[in-house]
């Protein structure tokens, strides 16, 4: 008992010792946590710089993109009338000329337009008309509008749908049918051989639209990159047009309908699956 | 400088010392400080009065944590008032904050 009080006893000059060595650890964290206050104060002002700097970067292209699509449309508007002949007869050369003028023009447009929405969805901008629709139909017409591509490159295009089932969602018709042309487009531009299946399904009260192809699919690294912010594929990166925008787009465009896009792949040339789903509505 | 603008920088040093003191010991160096002869301090921590030379009192203040706390302690005292002792000549600074 007696050796057991010994050992808990600790002498006046042990315990001041420890108090000023307790007192010193917490000086350091007094002092710690005002250096974290002051990198937090850091931080915020930064923020803030770049927050001004993102606002600056999104006025600068959205004024840009509108700078830039009265000419464009000049342009296409002329290129057009240049090939209907309205200014008279062309060689064939001057025809392929103007009709490449042409195509470019129109891939401009496109550019110009993305780098618009995602100014627009990026600033709260952009406009959704919300009214309920059948998804399916929509995809049904695109599908017939791709028959002509995909016979031309020789691959087989599948149209599937669940019958006695609704497709009903809730959303920005046009917004949607965008996207609904984006991911066929995709896979029809990507795939070389084989078939294209594209599906409309209701699945526990979502409906579920699905492309599937036969294409090159892609790699795990670039399947978690491909909703970002200009992010290409490797198809992408070997065409010279897109601006790797459209994903990111149809990404934040079905985030605002309170859906999901994602892709699906076994990996490198064993296809892809592009997926977009939406709440059932009645 | 007045008698009255010195004792309200004296007033302002021991409150900062004091505040300083709290970061690394909470509620105790209030606890302390009210224990030191000449020195007031409020319920609310919020104002604090001198009786007698306000030097000795902040000398005082001073060591009453060094004397817990060790020469550690001295030093955040010091730092606390770094800019304040500036302020004053070299003769009316209290001799622990030399």
């Amino acid at each position: 008992m007696t050796d057991q009080k010994n050992d808990t006893h600790i002498s006046v000059e042990e315990f001041q010792k420890a108090t000023e060595e307790l007192y010193k650890k917490n000086l350091e964290l007094v002092n710690l946590n005002k250096e974290i206050e002051r990198l937090n104060g850091e931080l915020g002002d930064a923020n803030e710089k770049l927050k001004g700097l993102d606002k600056l970067k999104t006025e600068f292209v959205s004024l840009a993109s509108h700078q830039l699509r009265s000419p464009l449309t000049a342009i296409k508007g002329y290129a057009s009338m240049l090939m209907d002949g309205d200014y008279g007869e062309m060689t064939k050369e001057a025809k392929e000329a103007i009709d490449r003028m042409y195509q470019s023009s129109k891939n401009l447009t496109i550019v110009v337009e993305d780098l618009l929405n995602v100014t627009k969805i990026e600033s709260g901008g952009m406009k959704f008309e919300m009214a309920p629709f059948d998804l399916s139909i929509i995809v049904e017409d695109e599908v017939k509008d791709f028959s002509i591509a995909t016979e031309k490159k020789g691959l087989k295009l599948n149209f599937e749908k669940d019958s006695d089932t609704s497709f009903m969602v809730n959303g920005d018709k046009e917004k949607i049918r965008q996207i609904i042309i984006n991911f066929i487009d995709n896979s029809v531009k990507y795939t070389k051989e084989g078939s294209v299946n594209v599906s409309v399904k209701n699945q526990n009260n979502k409906v579920v639209f699905c492309v599937k192809d036969t294409g090159m699919g892609m790699t795990e690294e670039v399947k978690d990159s491909l909703f970002q912010k200009f992010a290409r594929g490797d198809g992408a990166r070997m065409n010279t047009t897109g601006t790797g925008l459209g994903l990111y787009l149809a990404k934040q465009i079905v985030e605002a309908h309170k859906g999901r896009v994602w892709v699906e792949s076994e990996g490198e040339g064993k296809g892809s699956a592009f997926f977009m789903e939406l709440n059932a509505t009645k | 400088m007045d008698t009255l603008t010195k004792l309200n920088i004296f007033n302002q040093m021991s409150l900062r010392i004091i505040k300083e003191q709290e970061l690394v010991i909470g509620p105790m160096a209030w606890n302390e400080a009210k224990k030191v002869i000449g020195l007031t301090v409020d319920q609310q921590h919020s104002s604090i009065s001198f009786s007698g030379d306000s030097k000795d009192v902040i000398n005082r203040l001073i060591a009453q944590y060094e004397r817990l706390f060790g020469k550690a302690s001295h030093e955040v005292c010091r730092d606390a008032v770094q800019d304040m002792i500036k302020e004053l000549k070299p003769e009316e600074i209290p001799s622990s904050l030399k």
